[in-house]
């Protein structure tokens, strides 16, 4: 009995040992690299010497380049002219990996102002507070979202940050990336049960893979593992709404807090 | 003693004369419920009555008096700020150059302003005929209600070629439930009257419901938020004074729901342009027969019920003629 026990962990510990699960204290091993869980405590934005650093946004024209413009000028900003908008840290002082910061409810206040207030500070923008939450449903999309993740390998940063969502002037958009895919087609009664049905039938007897919920890349980044320091980058596209083919280029500097598994808020 | 009776004849029963199928009445009901249930299906009836069903959804906050009353005002706020600012510029000379942001307001506001008047104008002007289109009750469900008919009566026409014959009179009920469903729903659900109106609305609104009106309608948001951005800020050191000053305090002070608006209705547009086009597709599939699709929806399930009702009608079994 002992000798088959010993066999069978040893064989378990052959096959899982490459791939997956050494778990220390927030940080977990897979292919993508470790996994980050904790916090990403988010850098305020500020401007040195001319330059913008620390966490800031910048929002693209229809039409525009993400590195070049045009971007929108936000006469509430000081930095480069209000083309960028400085952002500050929230009330939880940054992302918060592996669990969702989700928006209150009511997500805004009568003028309009953004309530989420637990990634970054409420921030204006064009006369109106702006901030971010991440929620298990994308509010603009409609479709489920992972919480944020967050892996290194080599010092590179890979994000999944589909659930970044901002919400401004009793308007929602994802800015997430990568972007998740529109679940607000139009659905003939029934249909969402009858695909969920379909789903299920698919994924247990056809074994076929459920259609892909969001597409496009994650935020990139550095991770320097004895500071802590990271940098994330990445540019989302809004998709629908009245800024439609706006462009989101988010620039995330702070450090990482290693911290146990959150729930889900 | 014994009593003899003669032998009693043969009881002779009447022999009844054999039912005699329909054949035509009761292929032609398989046919028509064939028809009914295949053409929603191959025809996408169900994600454009799902689209139009949506469209409506999606405008129901735009187009309530209130909303409308104060779009009209947000029109009138921005007017008013425009001229303002040109009041201020001419008062005070303030250089071209100084303030960008209210420089291209300034010079497109009229523009602007006549864009935003005829969008709303026309948003008005569709309105009742909105009321009447979301008064319809059901439309999404329209392609069920003939899928249903059509399997019902492809059943009761099966079961009249070649069921038994005790099933009959109960096939017959149920076809003739069906075209009654089909005569019926129109007149109770004011399809005849809302189908009429969504013709008109989605004529109306095809001037405004294009990729270029949000294109447009973004650019005006972009000079509009720049401006009120410098008004706030940069343009306050500028002195002013009396109605001018009020106009343009009004105008920062309302910025925000002027602007909540405008991107709502917006985004309303937009997110509703794939809806819309699936809604003028409804219309078009029968405009090779110079009929418009909404308008002629109503007729065509009358006309399916009346159909169904003459095969019921045209299907009861008839008794041999006996031989003589």
């Amino acid at each position: 009995m002992t000798k088959r026990f010993l066999i069978a962990v040893l064989t378990a510990t052959a096959l899982l040992g490459p791939t997956a699960c050494s778990t220390d204290q927030g940080s977990a091993r897979d292919d993508r690299g470790t996994e980050l869980v904790g916090l990403l405590e988010l850098a305020p934005g500020s401007v040195e010497a001319g330059k913008v650093t620390g966490t800031w946004f910048r929002m693209v024209q229809v039409g525009g380049s993400a590195t070049k413009g045009p971007y929108m000028r936000n006469a509430d900003s000081p930095a480069d002219g209000g083309e960028a908008t400085l952002l500050a840290p929230g009330t939880s002082g940054g992302i918060r990996l592996g669990g969702y910061q989700s928006q209150p409810r009511p997500a805004f206040a009568a003028d309009g102002d953004s309530l989420a207030a637990a990634i970054t500070r409420p921030t204006k923008f064009f006369g109106v507070r702006f901030s971010i939450a991440t929620n298990p449903v994308d509010p603009q999309t409609r479709t489920k979202v992972a919480p944020p993740t967050a892996y290194v390998k080599d010092g590179r940063l890979t994000a999944d940050l589909s659930s970044w969502g901002v919400t401004w002037n009793n308007q929602v958009f994802n800015q997430g990336a990568p972007k998740p895919v529109s679940s607000t087609g139009a659905k003939a009664p029934g249909q969402e049960k009858a695909e969920k049905v379909w789903d299920w039938v698919a994924g247990t007897y056809l074994e076929s893979a459920p259609a892909p919920t969001i597409t496009g890349k994650g935020a990139t980044g550095t991770y320097d593992e004895k500071t802590g320091r990271f940098v994330l980058e990445w540019t989302s596209l809004i998709v629908g709404g009245p800024f439609n083919r706006f462009i989101g280029r988010w620039h995330l500097e702070g450090t990482f807090e290693k911290a146990a598994k959150a729930p889900h808020a | 003693m014994t009593l003899v009776l003669p032998v009693a004849p043969p009881v002779v029963r009447a022999v009844a004369a054999p039912a005699h199928r329909r054949r035509l009445p009761a292929l032609a009901m398989l046919v028509l419920g064939a028809l009914l249930a295949v053409v929603p299906v191959a025809g996408g009836l169900f994600a454009r009555a799902a689209s139009g069903q949506q469209l409506v959804d999606g405008f129901a906050p735009h187009l309530t008096a209130d909303a409308l009353d104060r779009y009209d005002a947000d029109l009138g706020t921005l007017r008013r700020g425009a001229a303002a600012i040109d009041e201020v510029y001419r008062q005070r000379q303030v250089p071209a150059g100084r303030f960008r942001g209210l420089d291209e307001y300034r010079a497109t506001a009229p523009a602007i302003d006549a864009r935003g008047t005829d969008l709303l104008g026309r948003v008005r002007a569709a309105a009742p005929d909105y009321r009447q289109v979301a008064g319809v009750g059901g439309f999404d469900r329209i392609p069920f209600l003939v899928v249903v008919a059509g399997l019902s009566m492809a059943y009761a026409g099966t079961t009249l070629l070649r069921g038994p014959r005790q099933r009959a009179t109960g096939a017959r009920l149920l076809a003739l439930a069906a075209s009654a469903a089909l005569i019926g729903y129109p007149f109770v659900s004011g399809l005849p009257d809302g189908s009429r109106a969504g013709e008109r609305l989605q004529h109306a609104l095809a001037p405004v419901m294009t990729e270029a009106t949000v294109r447009q309608q973004q650019e005006d948001f972009v000079v509009l938020v720049h401006a009120v951005g410098e008004l706030d800020t940069a343009f306050r050191a500028v002195s002013r004074t009396g109605r001018a000053e009020r106009d343009l305090a009004a105008l920062v002070r309302a910025w925000p729901a002027v602007s909540s608006d405008l991107a709502g209705l917006v985004g309303a547009i937009n997110d509703s342009l794939a809806d819309y086009r699936a809604l003028r597709d409804l219309d078009d599939l029968t405009r090779p027969v110079g009929i418009s699709g909404l308008v002629a929806m109503p007729w065509l399930l009358v006309g399916a019920g009346v159909l169904g009702s003459l095969t019921v009608a045209a299907s009861g079994s008839r008794r041999r003629k006996e031989s003589p």
